[in-house]
């Protein structure tokens, strides 16, 4: 067997797995980052909305070559085809730069490289390497070949999928509720107004909603999120997209260029995201927007931290559990209270009917499309207090 | 490819030529059971306890189940699954 030694370990060249390793590696440890697919950044799994407001924190410099479209505003249609506009600014994580993922990813993981970190393509872990108590790296494949990666951290920015920490028995689980299982095609040939990332509400799309993300040339990614729960027979994600798109005028004539599918979490924060030799980021650690289900912002800020944190351990030669408490406390104070706000109200609105839908859509349509997200929910919590109730307290926070 | 090491009987079936393995059903399962290897095969391991889990949240529905035990109890789906955390 193969066996490689690090310092700082990082499975997954998403986002959240470039930035850890872009981090751990400038702060002067020895970094791996492996990817188990050939290419980084492909096959995309995403609808590419991302806000614009976080680069300067994960220092990162706006590229014209990741960035396929800048709409000005979202648009939320209601399922009577009412629709209330949103600034971008204030439009929350999601629409800011509709992206060109594949490059976006190659473009984190250069960062990391050039900051000295190692890479290793077709490279995947089946187990994690566990030594008094602590994890100790991963046992698993490299084109082909079996390998042993014996690192004092090992970072698992393994995606929605989240095994690395399961391995490692950290609770990551989840309930029904808070899986959404998504579809979505590239479509062309379609009419696309690029100025605008819509979201359409409804029953059609029960727990989740369709989003219509412009990708220029008449092209945008057109999908659809519906939570698990809500699903009763196999394949009905797609055939509820497929039926969406069979009634939009705008969009039936349009043709794939390419098809993914996926899941996302809609979960609460994690009670623990760090252990003994391992940290969690990204959608691995679930810190999925639940209202939205974006990830990649969350994903590089966790990343981020989590990489800082993990080349201080290496160097001071303590990577215990109490130790990468710094990481669980840093993330929390950055993200937590957003998260935690945000699942309250996709707990609400994953219960609403189409009539709800309507109504609220219509109050949010009579609000200044450039007012803060605050002051939309605001609106909201004035006319359906019903709505808002369980925390409206945090609205204050 | 489907490498199925459940033991005695198939109890899960893959349409490989549908599947994106895209991990939907990776991270839903709730005992961890599941292994994309690479892009191509798919290894369901003997702690699977035939939730169904997976064959709801496939968004192209690309997982199957053929047992008669799975069959009988296929609907509704989400009667019979477990709350992984409660």
């Amino acid at each position: 067997m193969k066996t490689v030694d690090t310092d700082v370990l990082v499975v997954g060249a998403g986002p959240g797995g470039s930035m850890a390793a872009k981090f751990a590696a400038r702060n002067g440890v020895r970094t791996l980052l492996i990817e188990k697919r050939q290419e980084i950044g492909s096959p995309v799994r995403c609808a590419e909305g991302i806000a614009r407001d976080w680069m300067e924190e994960c220092e990162v410099e706006k590229d014209p070559a990741w960035i396929a479209c800048v709409p000005e505003a979202a648009r939320i249609f209601a399922p009577d085809g009412s629709c209330a506009l949103v600034h971008i600014d204030r439009a929350g994580n999601e629409v800011g730069f509709v992206l060109e993922r594949a490059l976006f990813d190659k473009a984190l993981a250069r960062h990391a490289a050039q900051a000295g970190a190692e890479i290793m393509l077709k490279t995947s872990a089946r187990d994690v390497i566990r030594s008094n108590g602590a994890v100790g790296g991963v046992l698993g494949q490299s084109m082909g070949e079996a390998i042993e990666i014996r690192a004092q951290i090992t970072i698992a920015a393994d995606g929605f999928e989240s095994q690395v920490a399961r391995w490692a028995g950290l609770e990551t689980g989840l309930a029904t509720g808070d899986v959404v299982s998504t579809f979505q095609y590239r479509l062309c040939n379609i009419d696309s107004d690029a100025r605008y990332c819509d979201f359409h509400v409804g029953s059609f799309a029960p727990g989740g909603y369709v989003w219509v993300f412009p990708k220029g040339h008449n092209t945008a990614n057109v999908g659809i999120g519906v939570q698990m729960t809500q699903l009763r027979t196999p394949g009905e994600t797609k055939a509820r997209l497929d039926s969406w798109i069979a009634g939009q005028p705008a969009y039936r004539k349009g043709q794939p260029l390419d098809l993914i599918g996926g899941a996302v979490s809609t979960c609460k924060p994690l009670s623990k995201t760090a252990a003994a030799g391992i940290m969690l980021v990204g959608d691995a650690a679930r810190l999925i927007n639940p209202l939205t289900g974006g990830g990649i912002v969350n994903a590089c800020i966790s990343g981020k931290l989590a990489g800082e944190t993990a080349a201080a351990a290496v160097k001071r030669g303590d990577c215990s559990e109490s130790f990468l408490q710094k990481y669980e406390k840093a993330w929390r104070a950055r993200l937590e209270k957003e998260l935690i706000r945000n699942y309250m109200a996709k707990e609400k609105i994953a219960k609403l009917d189409d009539e709800a839908f309507n109504r609220i859509v219509q109050t949010l349509s009579e609000v200044n499309p450039r007012a803060s997200s605050l002051s939309l929910l605001l609106a909201v919590s004035k006319k359906h207090p019903e709505l808002v109730a369980d925390f409206v307290e945090l609205l204050w926070a | 490819m489907i490498w199925n090491t459940l033991g005695d009987g198939v109890r899960v079936n893959v349409k490989n030529q549908i599947c994106l393995h895209c991990g939907a059903c990776v991270g839903a399962c709730p005992t961890n059971s599941i292994f994309l290897h690479g892009t191509s095969t798919i290894e369901f391991l003997p702690s699977c306890t035939e939730c169904g889990l997976c064959v709801v949240v496939c968004p192209v529905g690309a997982i199957l189940e053929t047992s008669e035990q799975a069959a009988a109890s296929i609907l509704p789906f989400g009667q019979r699954f477990p709350e992984a955390r409660p």
